[in-house]
């Protein structure tokens, strides 16, 4: 008998420190919540969609703006470059991502939606991504390929249906070919640059909208060529073999160095963020607009993406940080006076 | 109806009762249901309709239908939906040869050799092959049977046919064994005991008397695993690949109907161009392709159904 008020006691207590726990952990959670990241006298919402591609970029932009700016919200959504220009043209967003220019001359396009609908934008180059062309590792005889060879696999009507028809010597083995579909700003950037013309392109390839489908032809068969944003051979170097691209100056294959320096010719693309000119007015958006290009803080430089004495902005750096690459410094004073001039335009 | 009102009577013993208010609100609630249902089939035919219509303003319907390149977002343009409807038939008729064979042997074990305990036990082991989500089998197909089919046949494609036919094939085997043990289970002993006394052996009264007399219910419960093989999506998306083509070598990639909605769905295609559009007119093929089959089955059932006593 006497046993049983201590044992009742005993849960008791620890059921109390149990509640008492939860009750910190919940109150810390809520703190976290309320106070995340700085206040700053900005407020407002600014919505942000466009390619899928530049989603992450410039999410982690974003990110690391409210953290600075707790009370503005950024909403970023990922439809798509096309999408997400016939909504930034319709007027729902404020700041669109593109794995390409606008379509804009002079049809019915996107730029003519924004025309009729009065919203003028300014177009900044904010990553570098590269595009790779890859093939399965126990290929061993393609590890270079020139431009005009890639030209002939995938034009219109290509007539290349084996690697021998390639270059004499290769396996007379049919070539499986793998690409991006049509409506990504990949497809567009690659007919363009290798096949001299968007859309210029076989179609008895396989296409698809992921480009991990596209990993997963090439790596299941040996005869695979196919390609996709650089970023995912990084991701599977393992079960991938680079093929380097000569342009005339020689072999050369997407790395940070040769992207960044502008080597890796023709398949080094811009990606692109727009932002309205009507949008800018506001001081929010403004200064989310400027903090792309201002250096980054003390919070960010620990990372190992920036090397010793460089010193990054916000863009070069969260570029780098997706996986993507930094638009060269030289640029960065471009982009500021472009930026400063839509600015002007519509504060003064 | 006659049910109900009698019902109604021995329930409230007369009109106006709270039951029969009760009960009329049970029906509203129920007519509601059956409501909504309708209403949402019409508009889903609704809405593809209007835009296979908008497709087929720039694109002649012969073309669609005979046409043997499909590329409608990669140029040259071209619409004919045959390579589609020759992947997604490829897919079915590879399934079928799997799932009828083993789903009606399956059936007939079960109904006419398994004792009762075994039954219970098998028929729910097997229902869960179906429960299996299909992307699950997509990635079986993928990871799993292609590397297999490469060991044996090495020019197999990463993305073929015969991988995505065998999985929709082994997901549809449930549909085909239990809808027709119960066909099979639903013949009266009478006629198996006659056979019986005129000496014939189980074989032969299994396959001599029990599956004639369930044809109907057999061949109907092929047909409904037929049309979900038409519709089965992300198997034949994983597995099947993206390359529309006619092609007769099996171990090839193809594109069934339902992959390329998929692709063109995920993708980045504007809302209003013909790539687009001809996701509705692709739709509207597969289901009116599907509502044949069932019309089919309904049919079969009809004309064949077997009535007993």
């Amino acid at each position: 008998m006497p046993t049983e008020p201590i044992a009742d006691r005993a849960v008791d207590r620890s059921r109390r420190r149990v509640l008492l726990g939860a009750a910190g952990a919940t109150l810390a959670g809520l703190a976290g919540c309320i106070a995340r990241g700085y206040e700053s006298d900005l407020e407002g919402e600014i919505r942000m969609d466009g390619s899928n591609t530049v989603l992450p970029h410039g999410a982690v932009v974003s990110e690391e703006f409210q953290w600075r700016n707790n009370r503005v919200q950024i909403p970023v959504r990922g439809s798509g470059t096309g999408a997400g220009f016939q909504r930034f043209c319709d007027g729902e967003t404020h700041v669109q991502n593109a794995s390409r220019p606008i379509f804009d001359d002079g049809g019915e396009d996107e730029g003519a939606l924004c025309t009729a609908n009065g919203i003028e934008y300014v177009e900044l180059e904010t990553a570098l991504d590269g595009l790779a062309v890859f093939v399965h590792p126990d290929n061993d005889w393609c590890d270079c390929l020139t431009v005009d060879e890639l030209a002939r696999i995938w034009e219109t009507g290509s007539d290349v249906e084996r690697w021998s028809g390639v270059r004499e010597g290769w396996p007379d083995e049919e070539i499986e070919l793998y690409g991006r579909d049509p409506a990504s700003g990949t497809f567009d950037y690659f007919t363009e640059n290798i096949t001299g013309e968007v859309g210029n392109i076989r179609s008895d390839y396989s296409a698809s909208a992921d480009t991990n489908v596209i990993v997963r032809g090439v790596r299941g068969s040996q005869y695979a060529l196919g390609f996709g944003g650089a970023g995912y051979y990084y991701e599977n170097e393992d079960e991938l073999e680079l093929v380097g691209v000569d342009n005339g100056e020689g072999c050369i294959e997407p790395t940070k160095a040769t992207i960044e320096s502008g080597d890796y010719e023709p398949l080094t693309r811009p990606l692109y963020t727009y932002f309205r000119a009507d949008a800018l007015a506001r001081e929010e958006v403004r200064s989310f607009a400027r903090f792309y290009f201002e250096e980054i803080d003390g919070e960010a430089t620990e990372a190992d993406i920036v090397e010793p004495g460089e010193s990054l902005t916000w863009t070069q750096w969260a570029a780098r940080r997706v996986g993507y690459y930094a638009i060269p410094d030289d640029q960065i004073d471009d982009r500021r006076e472009t930026l400063a001039g839509a600015i002007a335009e519509v504060t003064e | 109806m006659s049910q109900a009102d009698t019902t109604t009577a021995i329930t409230t013993g007369g009109p106006g009762g709270i039951d029969d208010r009760k009960n009329a609100a049970i029906r509203y609630v129920f007519f509601s249901c059956a409501f909504v249902t309708v209403l949402t089939t019409l508009g889903i035919i609704l809405v593809l309709v209007q835009g296979s219509l908008e497709f087929f303003q720039h694109v002649s319907i012969v073309e669609y239908l005979t046409g043997t390149e499909w590329s409608p977002v990669i140029r040259p343009h071209s619409y004919g939906v045959l390579p589609l409807i020759w992947g997604t038939l490829v897919v079915t008729v590879g399934s079928a040869l799997v799932a009828i064979p083993v789903g009606t042997a399956t059936a007939i074990y079960l109904s006419e050799y398994a004792s009762p305990r075994f039954r219970k036990i098998v028929k729910p082991t097997l229902e869960i092959l179906a429960g299996i989500p299909t992307i699950v089998y997509g990635f079986f197909a993928l990871s799993f049977i292609t590397p297999l089919l490469q060991q044996l046949f090495p020019r197999t494609g990463t993305f073929n046919a015969v991988a995505g036919a065998l999985v929709v094939g082994i997901m549809i085997i449930p549909m085909v064994s239990s809808l027709s043990e119960d066909a099979m289970s639903a013949v009266p002993d009478d006629l198996r005991n006659a056979a019986y006394g005129l000496g014939a052996t189980k074989f032969e009264v299994s396959t001599g008397v029990v599956v004639p007399a369930s044809l109907s219910g057999v061949i109907a419960s092929y047909i409904l695993a037929l049309s979900r093989a038409i519709g089965e999506t992300m198997a034949v998306t994983l597995a099947v690949g993206m390359h529309p083509q006619i092609s007769f070598d099996p171990l090839e990639p193809m594109q069934t109907m339902t992959a390329y909605m998929v692709q063109i769905g995920i993708s980045d295609v504007s809302i209003g161009s013909i790539g687009y559009q001809s996701l509705f007119a692709v739709g509207l093929t597969l289901f009116a392709m599907t509502l044949s089959m069932n019309l089919i089955s309904l049919w079969i059932k009809s004309r064949y159904r077997e009535e007993y006593q």
